[in-house]
């Protein structure tokens, strides 16, 4: 039985992914609340890789992970070449533009500018739009951007929206929706199609209620 | 790639230089001539532009005369820019050639090293057969444990055309099947009626497995012309792995393929080593159909990627 490696992100889309595998029958070993980053399932021959959410991607792109969980966000933003195999029923959430209530988004005669994190999805976004942006990349804390004067508008991701509205900000248009997917690297694939679909298949019953 | 000293960059260079040697004693035993192919490339404006590449990839040179030139990006359109204007219905070739090609990214110019073989004007099934035949030899001479992906660019194609699709709905469909994504490509034909070929393209995805398990259930779809001309050739190629008893579980069969659709025109390969995150070999069929001649040309061929070959095997010291 071939090895498969899997990358989950730390944080709470991990603990949903870690109870869908235990629920079927695999990662029994993990244990969010040690220190430890590797679990090895010796029984299914699948080894348990927890990372930062953004570098998820980036290791199964690569192929040191054979498939992984992520949110949608970052496969957008990162345009990394791999397979996007299922979609989660976890990990729910939006990619909005957000600022100062009646707020204009868009204004033709000038300039925008907005404050993000993803800015490569905001600058294709604003451009389908027709919109000259200027966007300024902070990693942290975006909502003050507007608070403070430092941009218009922001583009973040959107849960609840209480973060928005503790800070004064609304949501001004929904970008698109997200949730957590399974991705798969492109030769992993080819090489280990029969093991990852079978994975798959028992999470669609299990989703499904079978 | 880089070297801890020159001893070690003389012992790659030699190795890189028998590799190319055993792939070219495969081609010349197959009677494949050698042909030279250019670094530079003139843009000619009279060939089909499916065969020649102009995006924001290419690397271009301005000349002194301001003319604009461009840096090899793939050398089976180099080639074909050289032979095309003189082509005539007699001619009847098999090269292989060895060369480099180029690619702009966003941070620097990429240099590759690539080898190929091409059949041009020979009889379709027989051209397929003998280029499955060398490709099968490259997998297996270096590694036991390879893929060979086989597919049509008909099946899909032919489906596609059911559709008429403005240019975004084909773009994002193209894209979902690429991304091997069913379910937001289920979501997205919603806005379609059904249809028994709205059926076979939901179904797509899944059309992978051995090529007997896959031709079985690709014909129980709906199936225009192109879709009939995809399949009839890769019953053909199944019959002849068969015959030469090539048809293990190294070779698989994936109709949903979607990696340059438009260039090609039947049978589209790709092979694969456990290990490496790229295509070691891809090609196929792509006929030439160019006004400037007036008859298609039958043409396949492959290129072997030598620098990614050579990065799987020298590691592990097999050469």
């Amino acid at each position: 039985m071939e090895k498969l490696r899997i990358a989950l992100p730390k944080g709470r889309i991990g603990e949903d992914s870690v109870d869908l595998f235990k629920k079927i029958g695999i990662g029994n070993i993990i244990n969010l609340k040690s220190r430890k980053l590797v679990f090895y399932d010796s029984e299914n021959n699948i080894e348990f890789v927890l990372l930062k959410n953004a570098d998820v991607i980036t290791y199964v792109e690569n192929g040191v992970a054979d498939i992984g969980i992520v949110g949608k966000d970052m496969i957008i933003e990162s345009k990394k070449d791999v397979f996007e195999l299922h979609n989660l029923k976890f990990g729910y959430c939006n990619m909005c533009i957000a600022g100062k209530k009646d707020k204009e988004i868009y204004k033709r005669d000038s300039v925008l500018k907005v404050a993000t994190k993803f800015t490569n999805s905001t600058k294709e976004y604003f451009e389908k739009k027709g919109q000259e942006i200027s966007i300024i990349k902070l990693n942290g804390s975006v909502e003050l951007a507007p608070v403070l004067g430092l941009t218009d508008v922001i583009v973040d991701i959107v849960e609840t929206g209480s973060t928005l509205k503790a800070n004064g900000l609304e949501v001004l248009e929904k970008m698109y929706p997200i949730n957590s997917m399974i991705i798969c690297n492109k030769v992993s694939y080819r090489f280990k199609y029969g093991k990852i679909k079978r994975i798959i298949d028992s999470i669609i019953k299990i989703e499904e209620g079978n | 790639m880089k070297f801890k000293n020159i001893s070690e960059e003389m012992e790659f260079s030699q190795k890189r230089y028998n590799l190319r040697k055993d792939i070219e004693n495969l081609f010349i035993e197959k009677n494949y001539t050698n042909y030279e192919t250019n670094i530079i490339e003139e843009v000619k404006e009279n060939l089909p532009a499916d065969i020649q590449f102009e995006d924001e990839q290419t690397v271009k040179i301005i000349g002194g005369n301001g003319k604009i030139s461009v840096l090899s990006r793939d050398i089976t359109t180099n080639l074909l820019n050289n032979i095309l204007p003189n082509w005539e219905r007699e001619n009847n070739l098999k090269l292989f050639y060895y060369g480099k090609t180029f690619k702009n990214t966003n941070s620097k110019i990429l240099e590759n090293r690539q080898m190929g073989a091409e059949c041009i004007g020979v009889d379709t099934i027989d051209s397929d057969k003998e280029i499955i035949q060398l490709i099968t030899s490259i997998m297996s001479k270096y590694k036991d444990n390879y893929i060979i992906e086989i597919g049509t660019s008909e099946y899909l194609k032919g489906i596609l055309n059911e559709f008429y699709l403005d240019n975004t709905e084909y773009k994002t469909i193209i894209n979902l099947i690429n991304k091997k994504n069913i379910e937001d490509l289920k979501i997205y034909m919603k806005k379609f009626e059904n249809s028994p070929s709205k059926e076979a393209l939901l179904s797509i995805i899944n059309m992978r497995g051995s090529l007997k398990q896959v031709l079985k259930n690709a014909e129980k779809f709906y199936l225009n012309e192109k879709m009939k001309k995809g399949l009839e050739e890769l019953i053909e190629i199944e019959k002849y792995l068969n015959e030469k008893n090539l048809n293990n579980k190294n070779i698989i069969c994936d109709l949903s393929t979607t990696s340059s659709l438009n260039y090609y025109s039947g049978l589209m390969i790709k092979t694969f080593y456990e290990n490496s995150n790229k295509e070691i070999i891809k090609g196929g069929r792509y006929d030439i159909n160019w006004d400037g001649y007036g008859e298609v040309i039958p043409a396949i061929g492959f290129s072997v990627d030598i620098d990614e070959l050579l990065r799987k095997i020298y590691i592990k010291e097999e050469i």
